[in-house]
């Protein structure tokens, strides 16, 4: 899961973004309004939310919701706003933001607003993604496979839920690079196949099974 | 209208500040078990922090209402 965050105080950023990936997410941080603009409209998709802050220096948080909008971008977007007053928070949600929080906020209660935004329609619950026996638990962050549970890291945890949330379909590095890796990650590009190989050995499966398979040339799909 | 302005600026920019000595809080409670005795200490930022949070609304709100006073007048 990635998160774009646009905010200007780099303290406030650093904050919120250690906070994020301590809980799984990649995020990336832009300063500026414009240049935020920019960044979502060429990566659209590789961003799954937008959390925004209206105090922004060359454009207000306010225009860049409209105008992500009006280039039809549907990502989720949570506001941050220093401002409690009604006409105000009316005025967000009016302009295209999904929620908000008014500063300062609890980060659980950001965690939570974030995990309700990123909940697909119709589901009631904090999701449990099924492909094959297992069982991925959004809530409470644990894989089990055929009733055993299988500990995994932050970033092979994030591997497989995007795999399960794009099973049966061939994901290639690149997407996943973009999607679980900020863009500052300066590595081998490797990187990818490493974790992918632990999370093979370690969802091991009947020898063979093969539940996470290379598509040569492209890259790799989880059957289900 | 100045001085409401003012106030209102004011306000809304120490809600930044504000909100980064929360959020550390808050992480520095994460790593904390618990019976920690330092828990205690955080919760308390983290109380005064959203009473200063209050003031600051109701500062807002006290200048807006001292101004639609004044405009009375």
């Amino acid at each position: 899961m990635k998160v774009l965050l646009v905010e200007d105080d780099a303290k406030l950023a650093d904050s919120i973004k250690r906070g994020l990936e301590l809980e799984g997410y990649a995020v990336d941080v832009v300063p500026d309004g414009k240049k935020a603009l920019t960044r979502v409209s060429l990566h659209r998709d590789d961003y799954d939310i937008v959390i925004l802050d209206l105090m922004l220096p060359s454009m207000d948080g306010l225009a860049v919701c409209k105008e992500m909008r009006a280039k039809d971008i549907t990502l989720p977007v949570l506001v941050l706003t220093a401002r409690s007053e009604v006409e105000s928070k009316v005025n967000l949600l009016l302009s295209g933001a999904d929620d908000y929080l008014v500063k300062p906020f609890s980060f659980a209660e950001l965690s939570a607003r974030l995990q309700a935004l990123l909940r697909r329609p119709h589901e009631n619950l904090p999701e449990i993604l099924e492909a094959g026996d297992i069982k991925l638990d959004l809530g409470t962050r644990r894989v089990s496979r055929a009733g055993t549970t299988i500990p995994l890291t932050l970033k092979e945890f994030g591997l497989l839920e995007y795999f399960m949330r794009h099973s049966n379909q061939v994901v290639n590095r690149e997407d996943i690079l973009n999607h679980l890796w900020d863009f500052n990650y300066v590595g081998f590009s490797n990187v990818v196949d490493v974790h992918i190989k632990n999370l093979r050995r370690k969802l091991g499966g009947k020898s063979g099974d093969g539940i996470l398979e290379t598509v040569r040339g492209i890259g790799y799909r989880l059957r289900a | 209208m100045l001085q409401k302005q003012f106030i209102e600026n004011a306000a809304h920019d120490l809600r930044t500040p504000l909100s980064v000595i929360r959020m550390n809080a808050e992480m520095a409670l994460l790593s904390l078990h618990e019976g920690s005795e330092l828990r205690s200490t955080f919760l308390g930022i983290i109380e005064e922090v959203d009473r200063m949070s209050k003031m600051l609304s109701e500062l807002v709100s006290q200048a807006a209402f001292s101004d639609t006073q004044r405009d009375q007048v």
